[in-house]
């Protein structure tokens, strides 16, 4: 940040351009007053479960890390809860939370020394060509069982491509810029980049998003390729019912293939 | 000094905010979105948000009168309090254009104290020893409605305490400019307000503006929504829906959309 003192407030009063972009908080893309789109409870209600099923079938973004102690099993529904101040998307995701068991994803290895603040590469997805079933974790249970064929097919079919690359840190910019008393390339932005550091009022640490680096990195080159799993996705679909009637013909014929099933 | 400065004297004034009702949140979240240049909805919101400021009732003109460092440090408390859990954030590469996320507290913005003269700096120009005051909200604003003039030399126009400070303005030298733009900045209490990073996808040096405008404040039509949820659900009025707090006429929104929800759900399982 070079602009000066004045500079600095003529920019932010309007009367000077400013090339430097401004966050903006994570899921509502913009200022609030900038969305345009529908509230939830006003789209089609086709348009939301095709959503969700679309969630369910791309590979997850990269989420904060949590620290609950169950994050290692490989194969788990997603604990994380994606920040937002969005009522629609808080809407939505309870009613994700209610259709739960209908949607299962597999929860990428957490790289161990990821630290909390650190810019993440959004919705990066592995390369399909450079998936392999082995390079996935295994529970230590199942660590000797070969996985089934048909699951095999499952993880390849499941894949979308994109190469994730390193992060690095991120440093609130002190007043004054590189003229400040903490300067944005000085000593503590260097600790940052070193390794996971605690967080100070000057600096942030360097943290990878959970699918792009897992303890499996030191291995062979597959193995650092990131990879998402889609174990199941179950889709639920909605018909209205027949307007009952009389049993008759074809209708009596299920009614005893059903008794047969049942006792069964 | 031929006048006297109207940026308040206190860099870091104890806050008392308004209490947390739909009245404020409203008002709120119109004064941020405004179709006003921001120094001007900056000021509207600091008048919705704050009740008082050092034991003085919050008005227009205080707002004003703060520095453009001690209006920024409240922008940013009062986003805190609108959104206290915010902390990850998107922008975009302005290299690559790709997108990206990044974790940032907002408690733990680097602020710069005023100086020991603030509010005040004297500096030796060509012209002569000469006083500048802080900037201030209203020089932000009166800035904000100027187009076309030198922006720096506009803000030492204001901020001069000389009688002939917009004469003087035009007369100083680039090197008294940058002694006056320093001599302010040392002087004036200041937040930082960008975020530097590096690109996770291109991997080149990235910095963002925290601007709380962009993310920190309610917007009105959520507030409505939840007016209109009330008032037709209960037939209660605006002024008894906005007269409570924020969080219950929330809570009572949640519960009436839930009802419909169950409801609507009901008659789709209707034959």
């Amino acid at each position: 940040m070079s602009a000066s003192f004045l500079q600095r407030i003529a920019i932010r009063a309007g009367a000077a351009p400013s090339a430097m972009p401004s966050l903006a908080a994570k899921g509502l893309g913009g200022a609030p007053v900038m969305r345009a789109e529908l509230p939830e409870e006003e789209a089609p209600e086709v348009q939301r479960v095709a959503r969700r099923i679309a969630r369910a079938a791309a590979p997850p973004p990269a989420e904060p890390p949590l620290p609950e102690p169950d994050e290692k099993a490989p194969v788990q529904r997603l604990p994380a809860r994606r920040l937002s101040t969005d009522p629609d998307a808080e809407k939505e995701r309870a009613e994700e939370e209610e259709l739960g068991p209908l949607l299962h994803r597999a929860a990428a290895p957490e790289s161990p020394e990821r630290p909390d603040k650190e810019p993440t590469r959004r919705a990066a997805a592995p390369d399909p060509a450079t998936l392999s079933p082995e390079d996935e974790q295994v529970p230590e249970a199942l660590a000797h069982e070969p996985p089934p064929r048909d699951l095999r097919a499952l993880r390849r079919d499941a894949t979308s491509p994109a190469a994730p690359a390193a992060a690095p840190a991120t440093a609130p910019i002190p007043p004054g810029g590189s003229d400040a008393p903490f300067p944005a390339g000085a000593a503590p932005q260097a600790a940052a980049e070193t390794g996971p550091a605690p967080v100070s009022p000057f600096t942030a640490t360097p943290a990878l998003p959970p699918f792009l680096e897992g303890p499996a990195a030191p291995q062979a080159p597959a193995a650092e390729r990131p990879s998402v799993v889609i174990e199941q996705v179950e889709v639920l679909i909605h018909e209205p019912a027949a307007p009952a009637r009389p049993a008759a013909g074809a209708d009596r014929s299920r009614l005893v293939r059903a008794r047969y099933l049942g006792r069964l | 000094m031929d006048r006297q400065p109207s940026t308040h004297p206190v860099a870091f004034p104890a806050v008392a905010w308004r209490p947390a009702l739909g009245t404020a949140e409203l008002a709120a979240a119109e004064a941020a979105t405004a179709a006003a240049p921001r120094p001007q909805r900056a000021t509207a919101l600091l008048d919705a948000v704050i009740e008082r400021l050092e034991d003085a009732p919050m008005t227009p003109e205080l707002a004003r009168a703060l520095s453009c460092g001690t209006r920024e440090w409240l922008l940013h408390r009062a986003a805190l309090r609108f959104r206290p859990d915010l902390t990850w954030f998107e922008a975009n590469c302005d290299t690559c254009g790709a997108a990206y996320d990044l974790s940032l507290d907002l408690r733990a913005m680097p602020l710069r104290p005023a100086g020991a003269a603030f509010p005040v700096a004297w500096v030796e120009t060509s012209l002569g020893r000469r006083g500048f005051e802080a900037p201030n909200g209203g020089h932000e604003e009166a800035l904000a409605g100027e187009a076309g003039l030198d922006p720096r030399r506009r803000l030492l126009a204001l901020c001069g305490l000389s009688a002939a400070a917009a004469e003087e303005a035009l007369r100083f030298t680039e090197a008294d400019c940058a002694r006056i733009d320093a001599a302010l900045e040392e002087v004036s209490p200041e937040l930082g307000e960008a975020a530097a990073s590096t690109c996770p996808s291109c991997g080149s040096a990235v910095a963002a503006r925290v601007d709380p405008f962009r993310f920190g404040y309610p917007a009105p039509r959520g507030i409505l929504r939840e007016i209109h949820l009330l008032a037709s659900a209960y037939g209660w009025s605006q002024e008894a829906i906005l007269a409570m707090p924020a969080a219950r006429r929330r809570n009572y929104a949640a519960l009436i959309e839930r009802d419909r929800q169950a409801r609507s759900g009901r008659r789709g399982a209707l034959p």
